[in-house]
């Protein structure tokens, strides 16, 4: 489903090069569920930027569903983004002046779909995070936690291949974030992979796989599976 | 200045918005500089006195109502009559009333030849009263003789050689001393005219004339069908007096007494589309300074957005609140100054064209002296307040995470 | 879609509201400032008979003292005199080279009804001319109809007056058969003409154009009959020896003070009468007149108004200054613009990221733009018919049509504000659409 080949991105600035990730290999499967750790500052916002299409990898190939992204146009990137990968980040992102339907709604607009389908998809994305009930409440009428689950919401609408959450639980206190893991588990378990950046050992260990950067390097990390 | 280097620097890394804003000082200036021009000379014509007692005088205009050859006779009476109102001081005939818009004018040459052209001047005639009813200063040569003032239909071509002429129009005649152009001759229509007085003040009949300072009288009851009169009232009774004349005058059968006005109202009417300009030009002028303003404060709120974080890192580095906001005070007078040198270019560059297009007076210089200053506390008051915001930023800012 | 993007950018405007209102409120000052010069402008310059402009022609004889010119052009040339002296009016309408002569003057008396007190009397200025000035300059009438051929002839005493004058003296009545005492001589009223204005008034001066319409016609032959003659207030102007105290003199002397209009069928026919004015010189230089060698002119209404300045040079410069503060009115919105679409960053980032195309965004910023635009224009609008009010107070001799709007323009008021938004818009836009991806976005 996701399959880099010898990805690898580097900045020259004032003459001087400086890799931020050097080349891996990398292929996650359609189900699962991919924890990526490793102290800041080593490049893993990089990695999720090429992930997410956000950034252009200076070396190597990049597949998503068979399909080679490397020197995509802007607008075909952006519509792989939209139909593909749904973004969920540590800072929720709502944007403030929509209320969760408009809010989740968002990138189904840049699809052609119908409004009725839309409508559908929205109702059916706020259910899956138990929040149909209030599609016309704004951001700021909700905890954090809440906030998290309709950012979720927006990300499942368009029914992605895979969900990129980046410290999707960084900003919410222990219990809320245990409530989000658990979802995006039920949501994983439905069949939508998951790459997901983390801080939280623990967390981590929940996935199905770890995946580790330091310094720019990519290791991947055997776990114990769990029972 | 060491501030001067990082404001350069500062500035020339994020360009457009400096730029628009110096784009639109420059604009701002230049028509800036044109209008308040224009608002200050209009004004100037608006304030510049008639040389007339305005607060006693009124005019109209009456028909003679009988057959032609006894026009002299009746406009005789008139005169007689309307003098011995108890409301009246004096009365005189007239060709056209000051800032009435409605008159003659003539060019002045120094002999026969139409080439020898000297001025245009605004031609009046006045009967035996007409300087003690205007009210006007003769001040060198004398007032016209008895013998010199005479009848005359329409032209002033059979009579007495002698004119007066205003101070402006003696200035042109005698360039380097104006006093000596009484006793002088001059010419108009070929025929030779002797000056023997000069006016002080007396303005002729068209408000926006730019030559209205200079007039010329002749001696003359004036009359035809329909004659002007200046009236004079006795301080106080002006609202009287206009009755008065006109039920005197009413008592004709046939008569018509029309253009009964004030010389106020005479004047006001007179001025009103210039006045109507003077208010535009300056709520215009006002306004360039209002959005001037607006740019400068659109611009500081716009970099203070933009900077709140490397001013709150300053700030946590030591920089006082006071450099902070010399900082940005120095940076917002640097773009309004070159907003403003950029706009005197413009102005200059405008008002050739202008003169060329549309015979327009060149700008005095200190219009782009003042100009610029104004535009520059302008800025200052617009800037002071966002800069103060800025210099309060809270050093924790810095450490706060984005 | 559209409407999508519309309701973002009404809840965008709503975000921000103060950053909003001052991009609104600067781009109506200046829209206003700019249209309500256009517009005075634009009536002033507006073609006053657009189907007959051509065929509707000004007879300029020049008949002028040979010693100098009556003035100059503006280009400094000698100019010739753009009214007739009554020989050749009467030389001119006697031939009847043209379809309809339209000669007229005018002068002052005493108006009143019959049936009305003596002092009653109001004193107004009557347009003297012929039976045809009002079927070649437009004037409609309400009641009855322009006199006859006769009257003209005869100078029957028979009065056109308008509908203002009318509803003043017969309350609105058909007043047809009326009398109304001019001076002391008794006029039949024939006609009533509608509330009348063309703008410019092209076929008087250019300081007379945009004064109201005189509201009584009476045969030019008729002012002759009853010996009305007004010097203080007519236009007038004389060379040579002749007298001129009496409308007797006037009438014989070189003095011109007829304007002489002419309409023709057809476009030829002109060609042919600026012949006959030709024609009729040479006659007249054989008897020792027109001695001057300007060249007559035969002017059309278009080139009329452009030799007469129809649109003052100072009206020009109006526009010209309005458009340039319009200018500086539209560089500071565009830097507010980029204020706020450099707060939108985060909002784009997002945007971006869940699949929007720079175009999205583009479009999305462009509704943006075009709203603000919108509402400047509408309120630019509002503020350009405030500011027209006010120059009507403020100018009186100017007529209202003048200061008013039509729908064409009131159309482009709000088009150039959308138009000039979007312009201006264009470059925040394009920067806008440049925004940094990353998953690590900033809070909105």
């Amino acid at each position: 489903m996701l399959k880099m080949r010898g990805v690898a991105k580097s900045f020259i600035t004032d003459t001087v090069k400086t890799q931020a990730l050097h080349p891996f290999d990398l292929e996650i499967q359609q189900g699962e569920f991919v924890a990526v750790v490793g102290p800041s500052g080593s490049g893993k916002t990089t990695f999720l930027n090429i992930a997410g299409l956000l950034e252009e990898h200076t070396e190597g190939q990049y597949f998503l569903d068979e399909k080679e992204t490397t020197g995509l146009s802007d607008k075909f990137k952006s519509s792989l983004r939209n139909q593909k990968i749904g973004f969920i980040f540590q800072s929720f992102n709502l944007i403030p002046e929509l209320n969760l339907f408009d809010n989740v709604e968002m990138p189904l607009r840049y699809r052609d779909f119908s409004a009725k389908e839309r409508s559908e998809r929205v109702l059916n994305a706020l259910e899956q995070v138990g929040l149909a009930g209030r599609k016309s409440h704004y951001p700021q009428q909700l905890s954090g936690g809440q906030q998290q689950r309709v950012a979720i919401a927006r990300a499942l609408a368009g029914s992605p291949s895979f969900l990129l959450a980046d410290e999707p639980t960084g900003n919410l206190d222990s219990k809320m974030a245990e409530g989000i893991m658990s979802l995006l588990k039920d949501i994983n378990k439905q069949g939508t992979s998951i790459l997901m950046v983390t801080h939280d050992m623990d967390q981590a260990q929940q996935a199905s796989r770890i995946v580790e950067i330091r310094d720019g390097y990519l290791n991947e990390q055997k776990v114990a599976k769990t029972a | 200045m060491k501030d001067f280097s990082p404001i350069f620097k500062t500035l020339w890394k994020n360009k457009t918005g400096p730029m628009l804003l110096i784009l639109q000082i420059a604009v701002a200036f230049t028509i800036l500089t044109n209008v308040s021009f224009m608002a200050s000379s209009k004004l100037h014509d608006l304030t510049a006195p008639s040389g007339l007692d305005e607060d006693v005088l009124f005019s109209f205009r009456a028909n003679l109502p009988v057959e032609s050859s006894d026009y002299v006779a009746l406009l005789d009476q008139d005169l007689r009559d309307i003098k011995e109102l108890n409301s009246v001081e004096r009365i005189t005939v007239t060709n056209s009333v000051p800032l009435a818009g409605w008159g003659v004018f003539y060019l002045l040459t120094e002999n026969e030849d139409p080439e020898s052209y000297i001025a245009s001047a605004g031609a009046y005639s006045g009967s035996r009263e007409y300087m003690d009813t205007l009210g006007f200063e003769i001040i060198m040569g004398r007032w016209f003789e008895e013998s010199e003032i005479a009848y005359a239909s329409d032209s002033f071509d059979d009579l007495s050689n002698s004119i007066l002429v205003t101070k402006e129009l003696a200035k042109r005649i005698s360039p380097n001393d104006w006093s000596a152009a009484v006793g002088s001759t001059v010419y108009i229509h070929a025929r030779a005219y002797q000056i023997v007085g000069i006016i002080d003040r007396l303005i002729a009949t068209w408000p926006e004339w730019h030559g209205n300072e200079r007039s010329v009288v002749f001696p003359a009851y004036i009359f035809t069908g329909e004659n002007r009169f200046i009236v004079r009232a006795k301080p106080g009774q002006l609202e009287q007096a206009m009755d008065d004349v006109k039920s005197l005058l009413m008592q004709q059968p046939g008569r018509f007494v029309t253009d009964l006005n004030t010389f106020k109202h005479t004047r006001e009417t007179g001025y009103k589309s210039m006045e109507s300009s003077f208010i535009i030009l300056t709520s215009v002028t006002i306004a360039l300074i209002m959005l001037t303003m607006l740019g400068v404060f659109g611009q500081a709120r716009f970099t203070l957005m933009k900077r709140r974080r490397q001013i709150g890192t300053r700030r946590a580095l030591g920089a006082s609140k006071f450099q902070i906001m010399r900082f940005y005070i120095l940076e917002n007078l640097i773009v309004v100054g070159i907003g403003v040198i950029l706009g005197c270019l413009c102005a200059v560059i405008a008002n050739v064209k202008l003169i060329e297009l549309f015979r327009q007076d060149a700008v005095p210089y200190e219009y782009f002296l003042y100009g610029g200053l104004s535009v520059f506390v302008a800025s200052l008051i617009a800037v002071i307040p966002t800069a103060y915001n800025a210099a309060n930023t809270s050093p924790a800012i810095a450490t706060r995470s984005v | 879609m559209g409407n999508y993007y519309f309701k973002l950018a009404w809840l965008s405007f709503k975000k921000t509201p103060l950053l909003s209102l001052l991009m609104v409120g600067t781009i109506s000052v200046g829209i206003a400032a700019a249209m309500i010069t256009i517009t005075v402008g634009y009536m002033m310059g507006k073609n006053p008979l657009p189907d007959k402009s051509e065929r509707v022609a000004m007879v300029h004889l020049n008949s002028w003292d040979p010693s100098q010119p009556i003035s100059y052009r503006k280009n400094g040339e000698p100019d010739i005199p753009n009214m007739l002296t009554y020989q050749d009016a009467m030389a001119l309408l006697a031939a009847d080279k043209a379809d309809k002569h339209v000669p007229f003057v005018s002068f002052n008396t005493s108006v009143r009804a019959e049936a009305d007190d003596v002092t009653s009397a109001q004193t107004h200025n009557i347009r003297s001319t012929s039976r045809h000035f009002f079927s070649v300059f437009g004037a409609p009438f309400i009641y009855g109809s322009t006199w006859s051929a006769e009257a003209d002839q005869q100078g029957q005493s028979v009065i056109v007056l308008s509908k203002r004058e009318n509803d003043r003296l017969f309350d609105g009545a058909n007043s047809v058969g009326e009398n109304i005492i001019l001076g002391t001589q008794l006029y039949r009223v024939v006609g009533v003409i509608d509330d009348w204005q063309p703008t410019p008034k092209f076929y008087v001066n250019a300081f007379d154009m945009y004064t109201p319409t005189l509201p009584y016609f009476v045969p030019l032959e008729s002012q002759i009959r009853n010996n009305f003659f007004s010097p203080t207030t007519m236009g007038w102007y004389c060379w040579g020896d002749d007298a001129s105290s009496t409308l007797q003199e006037v009438m014989s002397s070189e003095c011109v003070w007829i304007r002489f209009w002419v309409e023709f069928e057809s476009e030829q026919s002109k060609q042919a009468y600026f012949q006959f004015m030709e024609d009729y010189t040479e006659e007249q230089r054989k008897v020792g007149r027109f001695l001057r060698p300007e060249p007559n002119r035969l002017m059309t209404v278009t080139e009329f108004l452009e030799e007469e300045g129809a649109v003052s040079e100072e009206n020009k410069l109006g526009i010209v200054y309005a458009l340039a503060f319009l200018f500086a009115c539209l560089c500071n919105v565009m830097s507010l613009m980029m204020t706020k679409f450099h707060g939108k960053g985060g909002e784009v980032g997002l945007r971006r990221a869940v699949g929007a195309t720079k175009q999205h965004i583009a479009v999305q910023f462009g509704c943006e733009s075009i709203l603000v635009g919108f509402l400047g224009g509408v309120i630019g609008l509002a503020l350009a018919q405030l500011g027209l009010a006010a120059l009507t107070d403020m100018y009186p001799e100017y007529h209202a049509n003048v200061m008013t709007m039509n729908l064409t323009l009131m159309v482009s008021t709000v088009a150039l504000a959308i138009g000039t938004s979007l312009l201006f818009g264009l470059w925040p836009i394009y920067r806008a659409t440049r925004t940094q991806l990353s998953s690590q976005l900033k809070s909105l």
